[in-house]
């Protein structure tokens, strides 16, 4: 890193460039960021008469939003929020990094897996679900009545098969991008190293745990940290099956929050709506920085 | 003999074959999903409607319908209207993918870049700022934004939305942030002393060891700016 | 090399079976497509640009319209070297923000779900006072829009000035129903009608036997000789017909499985307001200090109403959630839901879309595979949105399955007791509608002056008898306004479109808006959708009854007395 310089001329010229570098990132983000969203940053203290056309400030938004986040039924997303991200840390995350594995070392098909595994993320995602819901709810209930001549409900339909059918989706679909990155990410660990290791007897499962992760844990940290920057503003795709109409069972606050957005008629909705997106950014932002330091003290290193 | 079976039994629930299974089972699943979807494609309503899981009783080619009917109306700067076929929008599409997404992994590489290597306090406070607003609510921006766009006078225009994808905001910018910070600062003082300036060690020397994961990250914007339902079309009315 | 030959070789395979596939399989229909939205800029004549929301009504109405009115105008001269007028269609599905309307190319509007007030706080109407009070003599019509319009229209779009004089900024477009949709044909053919005297005491007994000839019961509007005769009147007839056409192997009642939510809950909003009539009903928009006739609770499990008339004023109006129509209306829909035989299987599959329910309504009975369905729960809209449905079915199976030659109707909703049936028999009206369209007819507030005499004079043109009437006929829809049509005009109406004039003739319509400080503050709060929402014994907050009936077992009594308990308490946060 560039850091102390002896040379006076050197350190002028490296604030030169640096600043050159940075001012149109720094441009563009006061404008085209702050300038426009200052609104979003004053919209939770913000109150509307709209019969009167005025604005005042209140901090009765927040009282009314922290009431909508701890009632009962958007309390139960967000235990199915902290579910899914649970499961997107057991099965996703790991499932991702053993078939990255399995693809960097050129296992048989590993080429072929690759595509697979890329397939869901390039399809759109609208015709998946739609393809998906179909096959799910119509499809596979005409399968078993011309099987066993028993009529089922669909999958989705059936309130006990629900969850678990929308949670395996996400999880079908959360492979492309994840394994790109990963496999990418382990193809820069030198083969003097992967030869050093096998030779101390770390092959297999072993080279996973003590090479491969140690040097894409950077990698890995990202993707850990940017799960739970989105942990509570996933729908679990509740919106691509139902629309505005899911089940209660299956809203999230981050579902929640996103259509009653879309249901607002006018600027007058919007600020306990933002109440509660800076309540829940109030909990994230603070653990997502201290996750984050936790990981680069705490995680393993390629020393 | 034993000692083959053992080897075989050992070999069979090694962990490679363990995943190759695992995979295997979500390819099929895939396949079957995907060969469902087509052949129903290949049906009528009616067909579908009381024979969901066989052959088509007749097998229509709906694609002539999807592709004559896959068009929108624009309404032209003059007030005329035109049709947008599938050839405009796959050229849009195209421009508008390559361009944002170019934007969208750039601009995160290069202030990760400088992030990384430049360890100041405008660097921290970058770094900060990014992952504090990647988090903050947006209730009400597009409106401003539009509003924006028409005082620059780039709204409605490719160049506009470009500039609008030209942040480093994003989970990207982590991605490179992490990167960089694993490259280790011998190759910056080898070039110094080479007498590279700050121009030459970051385009020639560092920004190749990226290149790798520049191209993953432009691709992966581009295949999400092509998988989303509504892509941010307010700025982008007529094209 | 190789592989570049290789991946060519893929492509060139993967082509010729497509296109052999191309050529080999059966094409389906492709609807024409109307030339008049793809007219190019004519320079020798003055243009008007219109916005139409082509939901499920489509714009060829507005084609009919544009032909007219530009043969009408086609020697006058509005700009200087121009000749006529050219109106430009932009069918448009997406709903406009009211901030761009004011960019907007187009000049005169006619969409859905336009929130009057809001445009009007964002200054982006013009004045149309001119064309709304003004004469339509010069088109034969001896009518203003103004006297087309109800009293409460007038004081909805009506707004005075400082002066106490009256400007209209907007008017009404269309209206649009959730209702139940009933397949004439097959009553005809099972007698699916009430006799007016039973003749045993077997279900069967019941309905006619002869449907020429039996004498049909008074229907719902409890009047002998009049379009619902041998319809059911209470609920209770309502559940003995849907027996009955159970017993006789038919599917009573087809929705769609992906909205059941939505559309049921529209379908309790009919039910709550038809029970309770236009003013108990628009006492929840309007608040002005009238009383409230049938409220009541839930006492050891039956619905009591109160003894005094409770005073309806913006500190108590959530005392509303305490009215009989529903109460009544929950119990309907709590039936229809957790009866299984009363409806089809698909009622609640998120695969089964609007579409397919329609075209499976039409296609029951015909496939050679389901048996036939009785009754459609959808909007109004359904038999337009089914067009393809009914062409496709005229391809396949013959010119008797068109839309023309098919019978089916509105059914008119059933009154929740048989003294309210009763109440009915002695009243004018006999109905009452909800029409949650907010559908809008405007003119954009920044159009050139010069032009605005032409646009309000198309404005008013829209707005004629004979244009009223011929926008019914296109879409099988109706006008929000009031307008006549003859004999001969509904002789081209399709029958389900002249049961739907009928029934307008003899219902009030209400519209739920109004223009009080707290209604226009919490609008979202007042819309139908969230009128329903109860607090169950478990504590959750439910929006739609139907939920908590089929997956949490929530009775009708408790469902009710939540609805009072949610809005009681979120009364107070209201602005």
């Amino acid at each position: 890193m560039i850091k102390n310089n002896t040379n006076g001329k050197q350190k002028k010229y490296d604030k030169g460039f640096y600043a050159l570098i940075m001012l149109f990132p720094t441009i563009q983000f006061l404008i085209f960021y702050l300038y426009v969203h200052v609104d979003s940053f004053l919209l939770p203290f913000q109150s509307y008469d709209l019969a009167g056309g005025t604005m005042s400030w209140t901090g009765s938004n927040i009282s009314q939003a922290l009431e909508i986040l701890f009632s009962q039924n958007i309390l139960h997303g967000f235990g199915l929020n902290l579910m899914s991200y649970g499961i997107s840390v057991c099965i996703s995350m790991p499932l991702s990094l053993l078939f990255s594995f399995y693809i960097y070392k050129k296992n048989f098909g590993s080429k072929f897996f690759r595509i697979i595994l890329y397939l869901p993320s390039i399809i759109s995602s609208l015709v998946f679900v739609i393809i998906y819901q179909n096959f799910v709810e119509r499809a596979l209930p005409s399968l078993v009545m011309s099987i066993t001549g028993e009529q089922i409900q669909g999958l989705i339909e059936n309130m006990e098969t629900r969850i678990p059918t929308i949670i395996v989706f996400g999880i079908f679909m959360s492979f492309g991008s994840n394994v790109i990155l990963y496999t990418n990410a382990m193809l820069g660990i030198s083969d003097e190293m992967v030869d050093a290791a096998k030779l101390d007897g770390a092959v297999g499962f072993k080279e996973f745990i003590y090479v491969t992760m140690p040097t894409i844990w950077r990698t890995f940290s990202v993707f850990f940290i940017n799960g739970l920057m989105m942990i509570f503003s996933s729908d679990l795709n509740a919106y691509a099956f139902f629309g505005q109409l899911a089940p209660e069972n299956v809203q999230t606050y981050g579902y929640y929050i996103f259509v009653q957005t879309k249901k607002a008629v006018n600027i007058g909705d919007y600020p306990v709506l933002a109440a509660m997106s800076l309540m829940i950014s109030l909990v994230v932002i603070p653990l997502v920085l201290f996750v984050r330091w936790a990981l680069k003290k705490y995680g393993p290193s390629e020393e | 003999m034993n000692k083959t079976i053992a080897k075989g039994i050992k070999k069979f629930f090694s962990l490679n074959s363990l995943i190759f299974f695992v995979l295997i089972l979500y390819v099929a699943i895939f396949w079957v999903l995907v060969a469902w979807g087509v052949l129903t494609s290949f049906k009528s309503y009616e067909d579908f409607r009381v024979n969901i899981f066989g052959l088509p009783k007749q097998w229509m080619w709906n694609y002539n319908f999807i592709f004559k009917m896959f068009k929108v109306k624009v309404t032209n700067v003059d007030g005329s209207m035109n049709d947008v076929g599938v050839f405009t929008m796959t050229w849009n599409s195209v421009l508008y993918s390559v361009g944002c997404s170019l934007a969208s992994a750039f601009m995160p590489m290069l202030v990760g870049y400088m992030c990384a290597r430049y360890k100041n306090k405008y660097s921290k406070i970058t770094v900060s700022v990014i992952i504090v607003v990647m988090q903050l609510p947006l209730m009400s921006g597009q409106l401003a934004t539009l509003k924006l766009l028409r005082q620059l006078h780039i709204y409605d225009s490719i160049g506009g939305m470009i500039l609008l994808k030209a942040h480093p905001i994003s989970f990207y910018f982590l991605i490179f942030l992490a990167m960089f910070e694993g490259i280790p600062k011998e190759y910056e003082e080898a070039a110094k002393i080479d007498g590279a300036g700050n121009w030459k060690i970051m385009l020639s020397i560092i920004f190749p060891m990226a290149w790798s994961t520049f191209f993953t990250v432009f691709t992966l914007s581009i295949q999400i700016g092509h998988r989303h339902k509504r892509i941010s079309s307010f700025p982008l009315k007529s094209i | 090399m190789k592989k570049i030959k290789k991946a060519l070789v893929l492509m060139l395979s993967a082509f010729m079976a497509f296109s052999g596939m191309a050529v080999g399989c059966a094409q389906p229909e492709i609807p024409n497509e109307n030339d008049a939205l793809n007219e190019e800029i004519d320079p020798n004549r003055t243009q008007i640009h219109v916005f139409c929301f082509d939901g499920g009504f489509g714009s060829d109405w507005l084609v009919s319209l544009k032909k007219k009115f530009e043969e009408m105008h086609k020697n006058d001269s509005y700009e200087d070297g121009k000749t006529g007028v050219q109106i430009m269609i932009n069918p448009e599905k997406d709903e406009l923000d009211v901030d761009e309307i004011s960019y907007n190319k187009n000049e005169l509007f006619f969409t859905e779900n336009a929130y009057y007030y809001d445009l009007l706080r964002a200054n982006a109407l013009a004045d149309i006072t001119d064309a709304v009070t003004g004469s339509l003599s010069k088109f034969g019509d001896e009518r203003s829009i103004e006297s087309k319009l109800t009293d409460a229209q007038k004081a909805y779009y009506g707004v005075k000035d400082d002066n106490e004089k009256v400007h209209y900024y907007g008017i009404p477009h269309y209206s649009i129903f959730m209702q139940m949709n009933y397949n004439v044909d097959l009553f005809d053919q099972k007698g699916y009608y009430f006799l007016d005297v039973p003749t045993g005491e077997t279900l069967e007994d019941r309905f006619v036997y002869d449907v020429a000839n039996d004498k049909r019961s008074k229907g719902p509007d409890g009047v002998y000789n009049t379009f619902d005769d041998g319809l059911p009147a209470t609920y209770e007839e309502f559940f003995l017909l849907c027996d009955y056409i159970y017993q006789c192997s038919d599917i009573p009642l087809t929705w769609a499985g992906k909205v059941n939510k939505g559309y049921l809950s529209s379908l309790l909003q009919a039910l709550a307001v038809d029970y309770e009539g236009a003013e108990q009903s628009s006492l929840y928009y309007n608040m002005d200090g009238k009383p409230a006739k049938n409220l009541g609770r839930v006492v050891n499990g039956s619905f009591v109403e109160d003894e005094t008339d409770t005073i309806i004023t913006e500190e108590n109006g959530y005392e509303l959630a305490r009215q009989a129509g529903k109460y009544y209306g929950l119990q309907f829909i709590e039936k229809i839901v957790n009866t299984e035989k009363y409806h089809n299987a698909l009622a609640f599959n998120t695969g089964h879309s609007h579409m397919d329910a329609q075209t499976d309504f039409l296609n029951a009975g015909h496939d050679g595979v389901t048996n036939e369905s009785a009754i459609l729960i959808d909007g109004i809209w359904w038999e337009s949105e089914a067009t393809a449905t009914f062409n496709s079915m005229v391809k396949s199976k013959g010119e008797q399955f068109s839309k023309a030659n098919r019978k089916f109707a509105y059914l008119p909703l059933p009154k929740a007791t048989a003294s309210k049936a009763t109440e009915t028999a002695q009243s004018n009206t006999k109905f009452t509608l909800c029409d949650y369209s907010f559908s809008l007819m405007y003119m954009k507030k920044n159009v050139a002056e010069w032009k605005k005499p032409l646009l309000m004079e198309f404005l008013q043109f829209c707005n004629t008898n004979e244009n009223l009437v011929e926008f019914t006929q296109i879409t099988s829809a109706i006008k929000s306004i009031d307008y006549t049509a003859t004999e001969d005009d509904m002789k081209q109406m399709s029958h389900y479109t002249k049961s739907l004039f009928n029934m307008k003739k003899v219902s009030d319509i209400i519209q739920p808006f109004s223009t009080t400080d707290l209604y226009v503050n919490n609008q979202l709060f007042f819309s139908p959708l969230e009128s329903y929402y109860s607090k169950l014994p478990s504590g959750t907050n439910m929006q739609y009854p139907i939920e908590a009936f089929r997956e949490k077992n929530v009775s009708v009594n408790d469902y009710f007395s939540g609805m009072y308990t949610y809005f009681s308490g979120k009364w107070g946060s209201l602005k």
